[in-house]
Formats: structure tokens, C-alpha cells, sequence
């Protein structure tokens, strides 16, 4: 552990996390204005002492919906990758460990998802499932759960050939123990790398698709849509543009900087090959 | 090597069997039936006899394994059928914001190489000092930073505030003065995964012994680095080129839509908003046969270059 906080980019990612966690589960305690409350008279105003971040075209507090807008945000982002671990930790583990027909079918089966662009994928699903976070999601688990079904297959199929997984037959462990005991922990590693790296992917993608419209619904505070809500007055109002894109930039690049620090201690190949 | 391409491209095709029927069953993912969503207007709905009309005219009275049947037929022979909307042939609509799609990407293609080579080279050399941070922080903002909103401040900077540049459009057939922007914005994120893998890669080289010999027997350092390790560094660069491309198509998504560039992504956008059913799937299986033609290039160069891979393994 103390090793870990050496490298600077997990310390930095890290910290930036735990304060975006604080900040979701504290919003109303944290928030200066109700992030919904709509005032006309408030219109578009600039940043003030009183709205620090400024009002949107409907006299709602920025920096309010900001604060709310990470609950969104690390919400998708957590679960998207919890479903798509789950669904690629079973698909990958009964390819990699089992292999024959199965592990033929499932990697078909990934090739296909694979095979369309993520985006296009995703802005698909979720345009033909119809707006809202739970179909949002969806859309993005049904890009994400591949990456983790072949790592977690390439790793077990280098794994199971191994001594002491062969010693573990040897002396009559069962399929089951084997992976839960020795298969498993040796697959965490890479597992974890690619799981930070991708909450930071899917708060990027679902940001994006809230953007199109196609994600979380008006009025809740979602960094995306309200860059879609800002459009309209970029000339007159550039602010709201700034902040929420701000926000959403700090985020993915926390997941970014925390993810690339793991893989430089979790990973001894890239530390050995790539000095850094 | 024959019998690993033969077999990489024997496996394109229960892909692209599988992306023909999740595009295929998009229509009937989507909540409401498709005749009757399109045909609503602000009167009310649709009388039924047009809604029969419509179904037939479009075919959707058929069953569905028929309807699939007839529709992967006609897409085998390249035909997609015809927009809902517009009633014009998919496959024209296709080709031609494909068309717009491949000059963005090329131009973009192009910035990035321009401004992630030279950076991954100079991160390098310069390992561990300050450079070197700032090349690598300036990557890793360039895969975090949000096209939709690094366009808007473009847009802000150089075509409100200095008026410089259109704000959107397609131009004159796609001018340089339209291109500019959007093409800088969907370069970034390749840019900064170029510039990371040039500088991994280069450092990888110059970390081996025929490096270390020619040191030894006294090569100025230029020549070290510019013939003996660029060289060999530049294998993985040049391959994941062509995955870049796949970035691009992922990015032409959301930056097209925004500079209003009548490519595939807009295409796409558009005819979501439009619950134009044709276009979608044709625009879906259109993009995945380039795709994966793509990668399916990228890996055979691999291999190709890189003798020390053994494709009997790969899968």
C-alpha cells in the first residue's frame, strides 16, 4: 500500500474521487439553491456571489444542479460497470475455464457486439429503447460487457494451464474451488485496471448520449443534458456551457488518472517494458 | 499465415449475421408500433385504414422471419430499402454521408498524426522531465475531455469571439473552413492515444541491447533514435492507426451532429430522432461491415509485421 501512494497519478485520481463521492452523497446539504426550482425572473444570469456558477435559460442555480449532477454521473458510472463485470465475469469465466462449444458461442456472441462501432451500438439501443437512465444503461452495458468477457477469458485461459492450478487438480479440488480460489484471484488484477478505466468511459458515453437526448430526462440535474440545455444560449450565456463540461472533463479524467496508476503497479509487464 | 486469415474471415460472418439481426430487431425493440408512431401528426392519430397502407406499403404486414429474410436478401445485394421518411433508397443516403464522413475523418486522421508523433517522440527522449509531464497530462485530458463540449469551445473561441470560422455546416461540398473544426475535435482523443502509445513504444526500443551496441560503438544519439529505435517503435503506432479509425466513427457520433457535417454519425442522429427505421439499420450494418473490415486489416498488418506473434494462438 505504501507503494501505491507513491505514484502520483493514483493519489491524484483517487482524491478527486473520494471529494466527487462526498460531494454526490452531501448535494443537499453542500448545494447553495434547490437544483429544480424554477425562476423567470432569474433568467441567464452571469455568475454572482449569489449563483456562483450563474442561472440557466429557466433561473436555475448551475453550481446547484452541477452538485446534483454527480449523483447521476457516478451512479451510471458505477452501475454500468457492476453489470457489465457481472455479465463478462460469467460469460469469460465459462468460455475461458470450459472452453469447446461454449467458449465457441460465447466469443461469436462477443465478435457480434464487437463489431458495431460502441457509439453507434449505444446511441441504437438507447434511441430504440426510449429515453431514461435505466434504458441509458442498458445501452451502455451492452458495450462495455464484452471488453471484460474476453480479458477475463484470456486470463484464465493462461491461468488454468499453470502448476499450481494442475497441484490443485492433482489433489482433487473441484472445478469450483479451483476458480474461486485460484483462477479468480490471479484475474482481479487486470480486471480492476479495466473497471476504473471504464467508469470513466461510461460517464463520458452517457453523458454524451444525454446530450442527444437520449439519457437522463429534464428537469433532474444531468451534467449532459444540461450542455444540451446551454446550446441554445451559447452566444448570450457561455457559462452554462463551461461548468457542466468542466465537471464532466474533471471526472473522466479522475477514473483516467486512478486507472493508469493501477496499471503501472498492478501490471509488473508494463512496469518492467515502460519505464515511466 | 493463410490459414489465419482464411480463418479471421470466416468469423466476420456470424458477426455480421448477428449485428444484421440486432439492427433488424430494432424496430420492434422500441415501444408503439412503427406505422402508427410514424404517422401520427399534431391532428391525432392516424385513421387505421392508413396505418394498414403504410404496413403494407413497407412491407410490415409480412411476418417477421419473413420480413428478415426479404430484408438480409435485398442487404446481401445492397440494397437497403427506402427511408420512411423521405422515401429515397437508404443505400444513396448512405454512400453519400459516408462520403462526408471518410474526408472528416481523413483530415482529422491527418491533424492527429501531425500533432501525436512528434509529442510521443519528445515525451520520450525528454523521459521524466517536465516535458515529458506535460505531454502525458495533455494526453490523458485529451481522452477525458468531452467532444461535445471541447467542440463548443471551439466554436466559443474561434467562430463567436474571434469570428474566424463558421460555426457549422457543411460549406461549399465540405470546405476546409468547415472542416477545421470538427476535424480538430474528433482528431483529440486519437491524437492523445497515438502520442501515449508513440512514447511507450519508443521507450520500449530504446530500452533494447541492439540500442545499447549501437551506442556503444558510437553513434550520435540522433541517428540512435531516429534509424535504430523509431523504426522499430514505429510498427504498434502505424497498426493502431487504422483502430484509430474506429475513434473516429465513434466520435463522428456526436461531432458531426454538432457542426451539422452531413456524415454517417449525423445520419445516424438524425434518423433516431426521426424513428426512421430503414436508415437506422442499414446505417448499423453499413458501419459495422466497414468496421470490422477495418480491424480485420489492422490485425492481418500486425501479424504481418510483427513475425514474433503467432496467429495460431489468437483467436
Amino acid at each position: 500500500m505504501s507503494q501505491w501512494t507513491k505514484n502520483r497519478n493514483i493519489l491524484v485520481g483517487l482524491s478527486i474521487i473520494s471529494l466527487l463521492i462526498f460531494i454526490a452523497v452531501f448535494a443537499p446539504q453542500i448545494a447553495p439553491h434547490n437544483p429544480t426550482e424554477v425562476n423567470s425572473k432569474i433568467r441567464l444570469q452571469p455568475p454572482s456571489k449569489e449563483y456562483p456558477f450563474g442561472t440557466d435559460h429557466m433561473g436555475r442555480c448551475i453550481l446547484s444542479r452541477i452538485i446534483y449532477g454527480a449523483r447521476v454521473s457516478l451512479l451510471v458510472g458505477v452501475a454500468v460497470i457492476s453489470g457489465s463485470l457481472l455479465i463478462g465475469i460469467v460469460f469469460g469465466t465459462v468460455s475461458g475455464y470450459f472452453g469447446g462449444l461454449a467458449d465457441d458461442l460465447i466469443m461469436r456472441l462477443v465478435d457480434g457486439f464487437l463489431a458495431i462501432p460502441s457509439m453507434f451500438l449505444a446511441l441504437a439501443l438507447a434511441g430504440a429503447l426510449g429515453p431514461g437512465l435505466f434504458n441509458l444503461m442498458i445501452a451502455l452495458i451492452a458495450v462495455e460487457w464484452t471488453s471484460y468477457a474476453r480479458v477475463v477469458r484470456g486470463s484464465i485461459l493462461s491461468v488454468k494451464e499453470q502448476e499450481f492450478v494442475e497441484a490443485a487438480r492433482g489433489l482433487g479440488a473441484s472445478d469450483f474451488y479451483i476458480l474461486v480460489h485460484h483462477v479468480l484471484p490471479n484475474i482481479i488484477s487486470p480486471v480492476i485496471v479495466i473497471a476504473t478505466l471504464g467508469i470513466g468511459y461510461a460517464i463520458l458515453a452517457a453523458a454524451g448520449l444525454s446530450f442527444l437526448g437520449f439519457g437522463v430526462q429534464p428537469p433532474t440535474p444531468e451534467w449532459g443534458s444540461m450542455l444540451d440545455d446551454g446550446r441554445l444560449f451559447m452566444r448570450k450565456a457561455p457559462y452554462i456551457m463551461v461548468f457542466p463540461g468542466l465537471a464532466i472533463m474533471i471526472t473522466v479524467l479522475a477514473f483516467n488518472f486512478l486507472g493508469d496508476g493501477l496499471r503501472d503497479e498492478l501490471d509488473p509487464r508494463s512496469r518492467k517494458e515502460i519505464p515511466h | 499465415m493463410l490459414a489465419y486469415i482464411t480463418k479471421r474471415i470466416l468469423l466476420i460472418v456470424p458477426a455480421l449475421l448477428f449485428v444484421s439481426i440486432i439492427s433488424f430487431s430494432m424496430v420492434y425493440l422500441a415501444p408503439g408500433d412503427p406505422a402508427e408512431v410514424l404517422l401520427m401528426s399534431p391532428n391525432g392519430s392516424p385513421s387505421p385504414e392508413a396505418i394498414d397502407a403504410f404496413r403494407v406499403r413497407m412491407g410490415l404486414d409480412q411476418p417477421i422471419h419473413v420480413q428478415y429474410l426479404r430484408w438480409l436478401n435485398n442487404v446481401v445485394h445492397g440494397d437497403f430499402g427506402y427511408s420512411y421518411m423521405s422515401e429515397q433508397p437508404v443505400s444513396g443516403a448512405i454512400m453519400k454521408s459516408f462520403r462526408a464522413t471518410l474526408k472528416l475523418s481523413i483530415v482529422s486522421m491527418i491533424i492527429s498524426i501531425i500533432v501525436s508523433i512528434p509529442l510521443g517522440i519528445l515525451a520520450a527522449v525528454k523521459q521524466n522531465t517536465i516535458i515529458d509531464d506535460l505531454c502525458r497530462l495533455g494526453a490523458l485530458i485529451g481522452v477525458s475531455i468531452p467532444n461535445f463540449w471541447q467542440a463548443f469551445l471551439l466554436i466559443l473561441f474561434f467562430s463567436v469571439y474571434l469570428d474566424w470560422l463558421p460555426v457549422a455546416g457543411y460549406g461549399n461540398g465540405g470546405d476546409l473552413e468547415h472542416m477545421i473544426l470538427p476535424a480538430i475535435t474528433l482528431g483529440t482523443s486519437s491524437a492523445a492515444v497515438t502520442a501515449r502509445l508513440m512514447r511507450s513504444s519508443l521507450l520500449e526500443a530504446l530500452s533494447q541491447d541492439y540500442i545499447t551496441t549501437a551506442r556503444a560503438k558510437g553513434l550520435p544519439e540522433k541517428i540512435v533514435i531516429g534509424k535504430h529505435a523509431l523504426k522499430n517503435a514505429l510498427i504498434p503506432v502505424v497498426t493502431m492507426l487504422g483502430l484509430n479509425l474506429g475513434f473516429l466513427l465513434n466520435g463522428a457520433v456526436v461531432v458531426e451532429w454538432i457542426f451539422g457535417w452531413p456524415g454517417i454519425g449525423d445520419l445516424v442522429v438524425d434518423s433516431i430522432y426521426k424513428r426512421d427505421y430503414t436508415v437506422i439499420q442499414g446505417s448499423i450494418i453499413f458501419i459495422a461491415v466497414i468496421f470490422v473490415t477495418l480491424n480485420l486489416i489492422v490485425d492481418i498488418s500486425y501479424t504481418y509485421l510483427n513475425p514474433r506473434i503467432s496467429y495460431e494462438s489468437v483467436d
